[in-house]
Parts: structure tokens; C-alpha cells; sequence
């Protein structure tokens, strides 16, 4: 049994919304719908995807390129929403057979969402990062330094063992050299991560630190990531946070720190729903 | 230094939410694929797999090339 009218689950938002911001459109371009449900509803829209339903669905969603207009369709459809009242985000591909299962949902995990609309109420996510601006004396690349002038002037070919340089060893001592440089440059960027970390922390209702082990680095920014995460802070506190981070960055000149935002409040959603 | 980029806005403290912009791919894969409510929906999808979001972030970012990715969507074949 396939789907072929299914509807793709944008956001939940709060039951007094009207109707969805003028003109808003979806992942395949359609008009974005509320599905009234009490207090709460939900902002859907009809794919249209012809038969073949939700493998076809799959399949487009493993080329990068759909992907990529699918993410950014969505994430307007939220940020639409967002400007406009408290939005509960959904994760992409959220899709149900038709519209009245998606109001089933909400019926029966209203309690759940009804905490989740509260916890983003009056409230916005902001990312911030932190980028180790690349020392030029421990850089690797560097090609290694070449033997002293004085040594190189008598060229005889008998020339013995103990007048040579030694290449091993200043091998090895540049290696130890660059192993204790690196140490303290991640020693460095913990502190400062830390630092970073507990000052925001102070001004956020709540901090969201992902691992950053396995994340692909972004093409667009230089630098080694050092520090990644996400801060809910309310509306009235958010010029006091950009201005900490402001102080941040004078406080930390090793470092290239980079706000983003006010995101919809996806990282603190989590609320994992089964389906009925 | 500190750059404040707006998701839907310009580049500047200042944050203007009407202005449109394309947002750093990388930043909204993290939340659009990795985040938000998580729903074993009725038509079985794995794109919420994190180990697939990560593979989908790899192809995707190897599939851009430099200084496209700053292309609004609607230039997008």
C-alpha cells in the first residue's frame, strides 16, 4: 500500500495561528498547510511525488543535490514560521500517509509537544564556534632548517661523520619540539573552550555541545573547529550574548569565533515520538 | 574577530530576520538532518540516521564546489 497524496511534517506551532505566512511553499514547491489540533497544529504540506511513494521519496533524498533544495526548503518553511510565532521543528523527511494521521499525532502526543512549544516560547537557538587560527612557527608544513653555512664550506668528499650535522637527531629533537607545540595548542583551545562554554552558558536557558568527532569540515571555513555548540536563549537576552561574544573574542585573539543565528530551536526539540 | 551571520539575514550584529540569505550548508545540515523532532513516522525513511547524516553531509559537501554554495537555492539545476 503505497502513499500518494503523503504529507511532509514541517513544524508543530501553537493552535491560535490562522493561517501559515503568505505564500509559503514546500520541499516540491507546495502551498504549506495548518492541520488544526486544540492547542496546538501542524504545518504540513502534500508532496507530490508520483506513484512509487515512499521509495521514491528515499531515493531522491540520496541525491545530494534534491537533498540539498529539500534542507533549505524546509528549513524556510521553519524559519517562516519561526519569525512569526513559537515553532517546535521537525526533522527532515517526517512524513505521514496523509493529513489525518499527522493529527492523530498531535492529539496523542500533545503533552509532549506542548512541553516542547513552551521550552522554545519567546526563545532562540544560537551556534557558536571556534576556529584556531593556524600559528605560522608550529607550522609543519615549514620546510626543515638548513645546516649552518660554515659547515658546508669544506665539501671534501672524506669529510668525516662528526663535522656532518647530525640529521637524525635534529629530526627527532624537531619532532619532540613540534609533539610539545601541539600538546599546548590543544591544551590552549580546551581552556578556551571552556572559558567560551561556561560564559555562555550563564546567559543561555540551555546548552547543546554535539561531538564534534566525525563532522565533516565545512569547505567555507579556515581553520581547525576547536569549539561547537548550540545555546537557547531568550529573546530578551540575546543582544547581552552577542555582546559576550564580542568580549570573548578580544579576551581569545587565537581564536576566530563565529555566531550564528537566531536559528529556530531545533537542538532543543528532542523529543522522540512513536508513531501510534 | 567575530562574524555574526543570520540564517535569514545579513551578515551583521544587527540581525534583520527579513532579509533572505543562504545559510552555511554545513550549519544546517547539523540541525535539519541531525536535530529537531524525531518521529518514527508511518512511511519509513532512514535519512534520521545519524551515521547516514553524516555520510549524506560527505557526499553532499564533495558534490558542491568552492564558492557555490553561497548560490540561492533557486539556482540549483
Amino acid at each position: 500500500m503505497t502513499a500518494d497524496a503523503p504529507s511532509w511534517l514541517y513544524a508543530v506551532v501553537p493552535g491560535t495561528i490562522n493561517e501559515p505566512p503568505a505564500g509559503t511553499t514546500g520541499v516540491t514547491e507546495e502551498p504549506v498547510r495548518l492541520l488544526p489540533a486544540g492547542e496546538l497544529a501542524a504545518v504540513v504540506g502534500t508532496v507530490d511525488i508520483e506513484q512509487g511513494g515512499a521509495e521514491r521519496l528515499s531515493r531522491r533524498l540520496q541525491d545530494p543535490a534534491w537533498l540539498e533544495r529539500a534542507v533549505r526548503r524546509h528549513h524556510r518553511v521553519v524559519t517562516a514560521l519561526f519569525r512569526a510565532v513559537p515553532t517546535v521543528p521537525f526533522r527532515l523527511a517526517t512524513v505521514y500517509h496523509d493529513d489525518q494521521r499527522v493529527t492523530n499525532l498531535l492529539c496523542e502526543r500533545s503533552a509532549e509537544l506542548l512541553t516542547a512549544l513552551a521550552t522554545v516560547t519567546g526563545r532562540a537557538e544560537w551556534g557558536v564556534q571556534g576556529y584556531a587560527i593556524p600559528d605560522p612557527i608550529s607550522d609543519t608544513s615549514a620546510p626543515p632548517p638548513s645546516p649552518s653555512p660554515a659547515r658546508a664550506v669544506t665539501g671534501a668528499a672524506n669529510q668525516t661523520a662528526t663535522q656532518q650535522p647530525r640529521p637524525g637527531t635534529e629530526y627527532l629533537l624537531r619532532r619532540r619540539a613540534e609533539r610539545s607545540r601541539q600538546q599546548q595548542a590543544r591544551a590552549a583551545a580546551q581552556s578556551a573552550a571552556q572559558q567560551i562554554d561556561t560564559a555562555l552558558t550563564t546567559l543561555a536557558v540551555a546548552a547543546h555541545r554535539p561531538s564534534m568527532n566525525g563532522r565533516p569540515a565545512d569547505p567555507e571555513q579556515p581553520g581547525t573547529l576547536v569549539f561547537n555548540a548550540s545555546y537557547l536563549v531568550d529573546e530578551g537576552d540575546a543582544d547581552r550574548f552577542q555582546y559576550t561574544i564580542q568580549q570573548l573574542a578580544d579576551e581569545l585573539p587565537q581564536l576566530r569565533l563565529r555566531l550564528t543565528g537566531p536559528w529556530p530551536a531545533y537542538s532543543f526539540v528532542e523529543v522522540e515520538v512513536e508513531s501510534p | 574577530m567575530t562574524s555574526v551571520v543570520n540564517p535569514g539575514g545579513n551578515q551583521r550584529h544587527a540581525v534583520n530576520p527579513l532579509v533572505a540569505e543562504p545559510v552555511s550548508l554545513v550549519d544546517l545540515l547539523d540541525r535539519v538532518l541531525a536535530r529537531g523532532v524525531v518521529v518514527s513516522g508511518e512511511l519509513t525513511l532512514t535519512i534520521a540516521d545519524v551515521d547516514l547524516v553524516h555520510v549524506s553531509l560527505r557526499a553532499l559537501l564533495s558534490s558542491v564546489r568552492p564558492g557555490l554554495s553561497g548560490l540561492p537555492s533557486q539556482a540549483l539545476p
